[in-house]
């Protein structure tokens, strides 16, 4: 889906995120990320199970693995923009590569009504039609089975719509 | 009412529930059409907000008719097709004012927890801190001016129900990213 709207793609369990974007920028990293994953990103390797276990015993509430990604693979000076979603308290946030490379952090919850104007435009100007997202459709009485499906990646789940 | 509720981790169950009634003068009622599962949702569904309770209605993605509007809507009346933003957002406050509207400073019931946990506490959410989701038949909608878009005749359900957060929300992260020509941007 993100190859159909010309991306190019990195499979993190195939390939090192971090030395592929260098590639693929010349060495500069890229001008912005977008951490868009939140507290239950997925790593490649040990990284994964640290993070797990430390959820587990509750030392750690969120798995902030995508966040440090971004801030390591963005170039100097570039932004971070976060609108994926965390709860609470994160260790090993590389704090010094952000200082040291002048990132600007940018975050929050989305201010949805901002938009109310323009973006309903885009849909009625035919410039976006956002439904080309949906891949399951379903009535209310089997949202579990959408949870199930959309958690564990079932079907090529990316989004359920329910219709009471 | 029939609406998907939070039981436990990774348990989610359709109940039946009481249907949701105007509380404040402000609010409307919305008879759902579509609703949808935001990745967002997952994080309750896996246990990792500690702050839901058994029978929380889940849900923050949604859309519909309004049936019932309190006195003081103004620019909402029954028989209108809206798209309900996922922040609730009472457009008078000092956030609201400035169009942070994620940060309204009189919407989350549990602003005592989020103070502590953040040091201030920004907007509730439907779905979240027991206020009332829309994965559900009908749902009350505080602030129903501010947090509501009229959607006209000849746009699908499916066209525009991802109005209510993923959509804005990827807009505003390309946004924050403040893209410039020639940029590359890694998500």
């Amino acid at each position: 889906m993100a190859r159909a709207s010309w991306a190019q793609t990195i499979n993190y369990e195939e390939e090192d995120v971090s030395d592929m974007l260098m590639e693929m920028t010349g060495g500069r990293g890229p001008d912005s990320c977008v951490d868009a994953v939140g507290l239950e990103a997925h790593a490649p390797g040990p990284i994964h199970y640290y993070d797990r276990m430390k959820q587990a015993v509750m030392l750690e509430s969120d798995r902030p693995y995508a966040l440090c990604q971004a801030i390591l693979a963005c170039r100097n000076g570039g932004t971070v923009s976060v609108p994926g979603v965390y709860g609470g308290f994160d260790d090993k946030i590389p704090i010094g590569a952000m200082m040291n490379k002048g990132l600007t952090i940018k975050t929050g919850q989305t201010h949805v009504p901002r938009y109310f104007g323009p973006l309903p435009e885009h849909i009625k100007q035919g410039e976006i039609d956002p439904s080309f997202i949906i891949t399951h459709r379903m009535r209310l009485e089997d949202a579990p089975k959408g949870f199930d499906i959309f958690t564990n990646k079932e079907d090529g789940c990316i989004k359920v719509v329910l219709k009471p | 009412m029939k609406a998907n509720c939070w039981m436990g981790k990774k348990d989610v169950q359709v109940v039946d529930v009481p249907d949701p009634k105007i509380l404040n003068q402000r609010d409307a009622i919305v008879k759902i059409t579509a609703t949808a599962i935001c990745g967002s949702d997952l994080h309750l569904y896996n246990g990792f907000i500690p702050t839901m309770e058994k029978g929380d209605i889940m849900g923050h993605e949604f859309m519909g008719e309004v049936v019932e509007v309190g006195p003081e809507v103004k620019q909402r009346k029954v028989g209108d097709r809206v798209v309900v933003a996922f922040p609730i957002s009472c457009g008078e406050c000092f956030f609201c004012k400035k169009e942070m509207f994620s940060l309204c400073e009189n919407s989350n019931p549990n602003a005592w927890i989020a103070e502590k946990m953040f040091g201030h506490s920004p907007a509730g959410i439907f779905g979240y801190s027991h206020l009332a989701g829309g994965q559900a038949e009908y749902v009350r909608v505080p602030f129903a001016d501010v947090g509501t878009v009229k959607i006209e005749n000849g746009l699908s359900d499916e066209q525009v129900l991802f109005l209510s957060d993923i959509f804005p929300t990827a807009y505003m992260a390309a946004e924050n990213c403040d893209i410039k020509p020639g940029d590359t941007v890694a998500i």
